[in-house]
């Protein structure tokens, strides 16, 4: 950087300090900057930083810093902070955002050049093309092409130019663009094209919080084919050859879309049979991939930019965690009549189960071996009539196509409908409350157990190996249980298709992390330091009536009790891939102390505080490895584990950490 | 439902060699820091030896602490002030050098060059015995080798996926990571961890020598390090010394030099910057420091 840039900056800062009526040295000011440049770096962005930084040191507003720059329209370039320029307003469009605002954006011209603008503030009176008009202290950022844009903000102007002083520059005419549809590749703000309508439905939408219909369609001169959507809801005929003049173009999501105004014309003409016929035209479009019209078992992994008429035929809402945190998403199933798919959309999707649409512009993922239609930013919904489409067998179809085959350790209640082998380890009868009969039973694989709710005579037996179809999952207490109701199937497997009863009884060990935070699992073993003893732990009287702790002596419930006395641990258990809240009985947590009660409450009656009792724990357990084993519920809370078993782990380390010395030179990676 | 963030067992160098910070959208979503080997950071666990703390503020009834503990591989910087009252009444009681176990949260400063430096923030701070500081080694290095051994695969794709890493064996938990570090750092050098694990475990063996559990007897490595450490314990003195009008960085300079703590301004400013990035001074107007 030379000098005279350098005092530039300084001067920028002086001068914006002054602004603010806050005095400062110019020389301080050189030598902090300096300083700073010199070690940031005197990259744009850098050097604007350290401008930053300094203006806020003398407790100053930044924003005082960019001075707005006068510029000619062609030479505003992405350097710039802020601006002022003059131009012709080339077009003038309004747009309300997602939360109701208004919003205005366009083109400036003038003799150098163009620039597109966006107003995020109000305006009172709204510009027209052709006005001349000053901006002032708009913002300059790069947009959607990589151009610069004008950002109008609350402390930018725009006002007419009553001088008029570019008043001799002519706009360049709005009929100027006219060809083919292949020709039109860009935003327009005047077209004239020609071609055959080859497409055609209504389409309802909300504009600023009101119902409209409108057209919406596709035509097709050989060359290539455009969505059009008009505005004013003009009746077409598909097959019809017409011309529309005085059209806009829009690119949205990488696709140029017409938009026919109220200015618009459109004139139906004669069929000179220079167009290609219908039927030509719809299979070239069908090569354009927006136009493709599928069935659904046309779809495949790799299907994307098809139009599909179909029936919802489920629907269900549901919240997911992605990457930028949760999402609400629609899922659920669509039919035609030949098949079923299941669908998820990303956006807003408001048709209700037995609505029939069409989906334009949709793509199919394939996921664990199931296809599905995504529903995306560009996809278009057309609400079709009730005689439109005849769906499969849903019911049947369904149940058939997404089967989701997983293991124990998988299920969680977002599964309904699961396919699952196992062995039966336990099975008995129980009866409910209102009378109804049903069985109960432990199935395991090689991942662990679930508890087995059994509501049908299925012919089964303990110890043998099954393969179960169409069950659901439910949660008990935060704890998966399989369900089998009506639909579901059963199937002897062979005896050696699982382990042994015995083998498969023990509890098998697992990483936090694989417990489904929606499951939870049933008789797992985990291995993890205790982290922290929580307060709470040690002594504590409980309720006679509700075992709920008291508190200073009073039962939430029942008032004051005379309490019974327990001991007890609540701990938070981390194998370095999660966490869960452990709980220890009396037992476990005299079997953790190596003493008894009984001594825990002479200890406390001889210390006159039961604190000691909780320090003994804490120091008992915190960072030392413990193997718990119990079920993992999940609440709102995350994960709990009230233990069935507790153990100190001693980890043979050293010897342990010469086994993986010596298998780390052998692997060869240390060279 | 949001469940609680593991605490990461990772060795001090690769958790300081992050350069990377990530926060889901959502108000109370968790902020991460991207380590080189694609861990995705939070929380971590770690035992080492307070090698040195020191307290500053205190008559405010702000206490703050700051210190160092150590691990064959570098240092965890831990600072702890009154919002972690546990932490906190831990620290008074202990004496440095001691072996301690910790919980804490990442806490990360923005350096002026652009850098980052990583911090814990305690929520639980412990004396241990070397059981426990080996069991957290060998923990440690067991999960540093699954990473560096995906990340080497990962690099090696033209363009790693979820699906790629699925397909070779890696835990969903540390996908999201991998594929961010490989974007983020472009190629790691993997043998630096891998000689780290040698070293961490070497550790863990030299117990069999000496037996009886002894402290080890670590220098801070670093001996620019431990000097800008004793010149910002200095300068916070000397701002202190200098009253409610603050002290012109001429003097602080003069100070320092005077000292034999510096000899030119290279090392103050750095002091200076560090200070001001905990959040322990302020600088009003330019040139001018106070204690906040």
């Amino acid at each position: 950087m030379d000098d005279k840039e350098f005092d530039g900056h300084v001067k920028d800062v002086v001068k914006a300090l002054k602004r603010q009526g806050i005095e400062a040295n110019e020389e301080e000011i050189s030598r902090n900057l300096g300083r700073m440049i010199e070690q940031a770096g005197e990259g744009y962005k850098m050097v604007a930083n350290s401008k930053t930084l300094i203006v806020k040191g003398y407790k100053g507003d930044a924003s005082y810093l960019w001075r707005p720059e006068d510029r000619l329209v062609g030479e505003v370039t992405l350097d710039d902070r802020y601006v002022n320029v003059m131009g012709k307003i080339l077009s003038w469009n309004e747009a309300t955002s997602q939360d109701g605002r208004k919003r205005h954006f366009g083109t400036l011209m003038d003799d150098t050049g163009s620039i597109s603008f966006v107003v995020f503030k109000g305006m009172e009176t709204p510009f027209v093309r052709g006005d001349g008009v000053d901006i002032e202290n708009a913002q300059v950022r790069e947009g959607r092409d990589g151009k610069p844009q004008l950002i109008l903000g609350d402390r930018s102007a725009m006002e007419l130019d009553r001088l008029n002083r570019l008043g001799d520059l002519e706009l360049p005419s709005q009929e100027a663009f006219s060809g083919t549809i292949s020709e039109v590749d860009r935003e327009l703000p005047a077209v004239t094209v020609r071609g055959r309508v080859i497409d055609v439905s209504d389409k309802d939408i909300r504009v600023r919080g009101e119902e409209k219909t409108v057209s919406v369609g596709v035509i097709s001169d050989g060359t290539g084919s455009i969505n059009f959507t008009d505005w004013e809801h003009r009746p077409f005929t598909i097959g019809s050859v017409v011309t529309i003049t005085d059209a806009y173009t829009r690119v949205f999501m990488g696709r140029v879309d017409l938009n026919i105004s109220e200015r618009s014309r459109i004139e139906t003409e004669e069929d000179d049979g220079e167009i290609p016929a219908l039927e030509e035209l719809k299979e070239v479009t069908s090569v354009a991939p927006s136009l493709q019209k599928l069935s659904v078992s046309d779809l495949n992994g790799t299907s994307r930019g098809f139009s599909l008429e179909v029936q919802v035929m489920d629907r269900r809402e549901k919240t997911i965690e992605t990457r930028n945190g949760e999402k609400e998403i629609v899922s659920g199933v669509l039919a035609d009549s030949t098949g079923t798919i299941s669908f998820t959309s990303w956006g807003e999707f408001e048709h209700e189960e037995g609505a029939k649409i069409r989906i334009v512009d949709a793509y199919v993922k394939e996921f664990n071996n199931r296809l599905d239609v995504n529903l995306g930013d560009r996809t278009v919904i057309e609400v079709l009539g009730d005689d439109a489409v005849d769906p499969v067998d849903y019911e049947k179809e369904f149940v058939e196509r997404n089967l989701t085959k997983l293991t124990v350790s998988e299920l969680s209640p977002t599964y309904q409908n699961v396919d699952i082998s196992g062995r039966l380890l336990t099975l008995g009868d129980r009866e409910l409350p209102g009378g109804r009969k049903l069985r109960e039973a432990t199935l395991a694989d090689d991942t662990g157990k679930v508890q087995v709710s059994i509501w049908t005579d299925a012919d089964i037996e303990v110890k043998r190996c099954y393969r179960i179809a169409h069950a659901y999952v439910r949660s008990f207490r935060g704890v998966p249980q399989l369900q089998i109701g009506d639909r579901a199937t059963v199937e002897l497997l062979p005896e050696d298709s699982f382990g042994t009863a015995a083998f498969l009884s023990e509890s098998r060990l697992v990483e936090i992390a694989d417990i489904p935070s929606e499951g939870g699992a049933m008789d797992v073993k985990l291995h993890g330091i205790v982290l922290e003893v929580r307060q709470g732990s040690g002594l504590v009287d409980r309720c006679p009536d509700c075992q709920r702790v008291l508190r200073n002596g009073a039962c939430m419930v029942h008032r004051t009790v005379e309490g019974t006395r327990d001991l007890r641990t609540k701990a938070i258990l981390d194998d370095g891939t999660g966490a869960v809240n452990l709980i220890l009985n009396r037992k476990l947590t005299e079997k953790v102390l190596e003493t008894t009660m009984e001594e825990c409450e002479r200890l406390a009656s001889e210390k006159m505080s039961r604190e000691p009792i909780e320090k003994m724990i804490s120091d008992t357990m915190v960072a030392a490895l413990w193997e718990v084993s119990g079920d993992v519920n999940s609440d709102d809370y995350g994960f709990q584990m009230i233990a069935r078993d507790v153990d100190r782990v001693h980890m043979p380390v050293r010897d342990k950490a010469r086994e993986f010395l010596q298998s780390l030179s052998d692997s060869g990676g240390m060279n | 439902m949001r469940l609680r963030q593991p605490a990461w067992r990772i060795l001090a160098s690769e958790l300081n060699d992050s350069g990377f910070e990530h926060r889901d959208e959502g108000e109370f979503a968790p902020n991460f820091i991207i380590t080189p080997l694609g861990a995705m950071v939070n929380r971590v666990y770690f035992v080492g030896t307070l090698g040195l703390l020191e307290s500053s503020g205190g008559d405010d009834g702000n206490p703050f602490y700051r210190g160092q503990i150590m691990d064959p591989t570098g240092r965890f910087h831990i600072s702890c002030g009154q919002h972690q009252p546990e932490a906190l009444r831990a620290l008074q009681d202990i004496e440095v050098p001691a072996r301690v176990a910790v919980v804490g949260k990442i806490r990360t400063f923005t350096l002026d060059s652009g850098g980052l430096r990583v911090g814990v923030r305690p929520e639980i701070i412990r004396p241990v015995d070397r059981d426990a500081q080996e069991y957290w080694l060998f923990d440690a290095v067991r999960h540093m080798r699954g990473r560096i051994e995906y990340m080497d695969e990962a690099m090696r794709m033209g363009e790693p996926n979820e699906e790629k890493l699925l397909a070779i064996g890696a835990p969903k938990r540390l996908i999201d990571g991998i594929l961010r570090s490989v974007e983020l750092y472009g190629s790691v050098d993997l043998n630096k961890y891998r000689s780290q694990m040698v070293s961490a475990l070497s550790f863990i063996l030299e117990g069999d020598d000496g037996g009886d559990g002894a402290l080890p007897d670590y220098e801070p490595e670093e001996k620019a390090g431990s000097e800008t450490e004793l010149l910002e314990s200095a300068i916070m003195d000397y701002l202190r010394l200098g009253g409610s009008g603050g002290v012109p960085y001429e003097d602080i300079l003069q100070e320092m030099q005077d000292k034999k703590l510096s000899e030119g301004p290279d090392l103050i400013e750095e002091a200076l910057d560090e200070l001001r990035n905990q959040g322990l001074i302020y600088e009003q107007p330019m040139g001018t420091f106070h204690l906040i």
